[in-house]
């Protein structure tokens, strides 16, 4: 009996064996084909324009022309130029106000909304409308609300102050795309903070309450370390989205007035699509690259200290 | 009942009430330009442009709607838009969900390596790459086509990695069983775990739709010729060809109805998406 069990048992090893490379081989196969198309795409139109927009920015290149190497000189330009300085500066102010409004009055309606309310879902479909909209339409919307007649203005009027120039001041002009843009995504990121909240064990509220906490104070000791996470998460997309501003300033001033709201993005568009000069406007693109990445990490080091 | 006496606790103290106010407020907010632009669309420029805003059309004026069609290709527009945002989810949902299987419940060569690659793509802006792609597809002669306006949005690293962590949730004992029963690793991808992932599917794909939809840059450099425009290039020349506002208003309502109205039907599991992706991250 024992004898003929080790015996089918030797056999079945090897056979075993093979049949299980077999196996992994047709598994890595199978893979294989299955992310076939995704890799192909993947290097296609990401991995390979990557490399190709690196190598793009050392050299002068148009349309129809073969390009010539010009070395670091398009980076040169890019540090010496006027614009592309107030860019990054328009850019960078930008970001600043955005990420913070983004983060701290989304948090506030959360907090409030996760108290059950009269009308809660009508609220929260309110708050969404915006952020289903595209940035096209929303720059439009409010580019004639604030036009020098539009219905700001007319309010204004009412109230009996004086007429505002809105996007022929400078300052304004930046300011109404600054208040749009976070205007637009206070739902997205409500409902970002409100599932993070309601993740936060009941119990904590409830010890914090017996201990005599009110419920101001439950929130401010019990709801906002416990969403700290959620919050970095928050203000690291947020910095790497506004870093990005195109839309709201193309459709809304077009970078003026005199570059007040030229952003990162636009200058690119600007040079590699208005004025067909390739090498410089990737030479751009390099430079929002090494900054997003660059930005990423430093989050993720932060992110690290701060939350664990 | 427990969370209904809490909500009305809130609104008994002066603070509560004080707080539901600056919501009502921000909903204002958010809702009042929407409300401006429908009803402005049929408002008379006398209207319009009166010293006190009229919030109500003193005589409906249908005309603006008429003129749009007459004064940009809008039904163009929208048959670009749809093409395009249509082809690029079920493309874009079809490899996410390829790739996430074979990351989540598959063992090959170079996975981990792969893995890496495609999250690191994660930090990469798209506008870093859209210079040598123009170059690329004006060299392939794909400017103004489909296929150069849907190709770089059907590559979703987002996608995959979403994929990926869904369908690490499913077992993968429903391989092995599927296995001894002498079926083929693409059925079982296309009969078993693809049904199965339905709801990551759908949320997925309403992401990338509306992505799709809304995307102004890249269908803006592809495309130069007026007729390929999707509807948001459109909007984004639209003042150049519509000289009154009601007319810029109505084009407008247009093209931000089918969104809104997709949005109300697809509410929750839009809401549902945005929460899950942002909590597991």
């Amino acid at each position: 009996m024992s004898t003929a069990t080790t015996i089918a048992v030797s056999r079945a090893r090897p056979a075993g064996r093979r049949a299980r490379l077999g196996r992994s081989l047709r598994e890595s196969q199978a893979a294989y084909l299955l992310l076939s198309p995704f890799l192909l795409l993947f290097l296609l139109v990401l991995a390979y324009p990557l490399v190709y927009s690196l190598f793009l920015s050392f050299f002068d290149a148009t349309l129809n022309q073969p390009p010539v190497f010009v070395g670091a000189q398009n980076f040169v330009r890019l540090f010496s130029d006027g614009e592309f300085l107030q860019s990054l500066r328009n850019t960078a102010y930008f970001a600043v106000f955005v990420v913070i409004g983004e983060t701290v009055l989304p948090l506030f309606m959360a907090i409030a909304m996760n108290e059950a309310l009269p009308g809660r879902t009508v609220l929260r479909t309110a708050f969404f409308l915006p952020v289903v909209t595209s940035w096209t339409v929303i720059s439009l919307i409010w580019s004639m609300m604030f036009a020098q007649q539009g219905i700001a203005n007319s309010v204004i009027q009412l109230l009996g102050m004086p007429i505002q120039p809105f996007f022929s001041d400078p300052n304004q002009a930046m300011w109404i795309i600054i208040a749009v843009s976070i205007w637009r995504n206070l739902g997205y990121y409500m409902v970002i903070y409100l599932a993070a909240l309601q993740g936060v064990p009941q119990e904590l509220y409830e010890a914090a309450s017996m201990d005599g906490a009110t419920r101001l104070r439950q929130i401010w000791h019990v709801a906002i370390p416990a969403l700290r996470p959620v919050i970095y998460f928050v203000i690291t997309i947020t910095i790497i989205r506004s870093m990005q501003l195109f839309e709201q300033s193309f459709i809304m001033t077009n970078g003026g007035p005199l570059n007040a709201t030229l952003s990162i993005v636009q200058l690119l568009y600007r040079h590699a699509f208005v004025n067909l000069e390739f090498g410089y406007g990737s030479a751009i693109a390099t430079f929002l690259l090494v900054l997003l990445v660059a930005l990423a990490l430093l989050n993720k080091r932060v992110h690290d200290l701060v939350v664990q | 009942m427990m969370q209904q006496a809490r909500g009305l606790r809130l609104l008994r103290s002066p603070e509560g009430v004080i707080v539901y106010a600056l919501l009502l407020v921000i909903a204002v907010l958010a809702v009042f330009p929407f409300y401006w632009m429908v009803v402005g669309s049929f408002m008379s420029p006398v209207d319009l442009f009166a010293s006190i805003p009229h919030l109500w059309p003193s005589s409906f004026d249908t005309s603006s709607y008429q003129r749009i069609f007459q004064l940009v290709p809008m039904g163009r527009y929208f048959m670009n838009s749809v093409l395009v945002a249509c082809s690029t989810t079920v493309i874009a949902v079809l490899l996410c969900s390829a790739a996430g299987y074979c990351f989540a419940r598959l063992t090959f060569l170079g996975k981990g390596l792969l893995f890496a690659l495609i999250l690191g793509a994660l930090m990469v802006p798209y506008q870093s790459t859209i210079v040598p792609l123009f170059v690329m597809f004006a060299n392939w002669n794909l400017l103004n086509s489909y296929v150069g306006i849907i190709l770089p949005g059907v590559v979703s690293v987002f996608g995959v990695f979403m994929m990926t962590q869904f369908f690490q949730t499913l077992p993968k004992e429903m391989r092995e069983a599927a296995i001894v029963d002498g079926a083929n690793e693409l059925r079982i991808f296309l009969r078993i775990y693809l049904p199965l992932a339905r709801p990551a599917v759908a949320t997925l794909g309403l992401f990338v739709f509306l992505d799709s939809w809304d995307a102004l840059l890249w269908p803006m450099i592809v495309s130069p010729n007026p007729d390929m425009r999707t509807v948001q290039v459109g909007l984004a020349f639209i003042r150049q060809a519509a000289p009154v506002q009601n007319q810029v208003m109505a084009a407008i309502v247009l093209a931000t109805i089918p969104v809104i109205v997709a949005f109300l039907i697809a509410q929750k599991q839009f809401i549902a998406g945005i929460a899950a992706g942002a909590v597991k991250e």
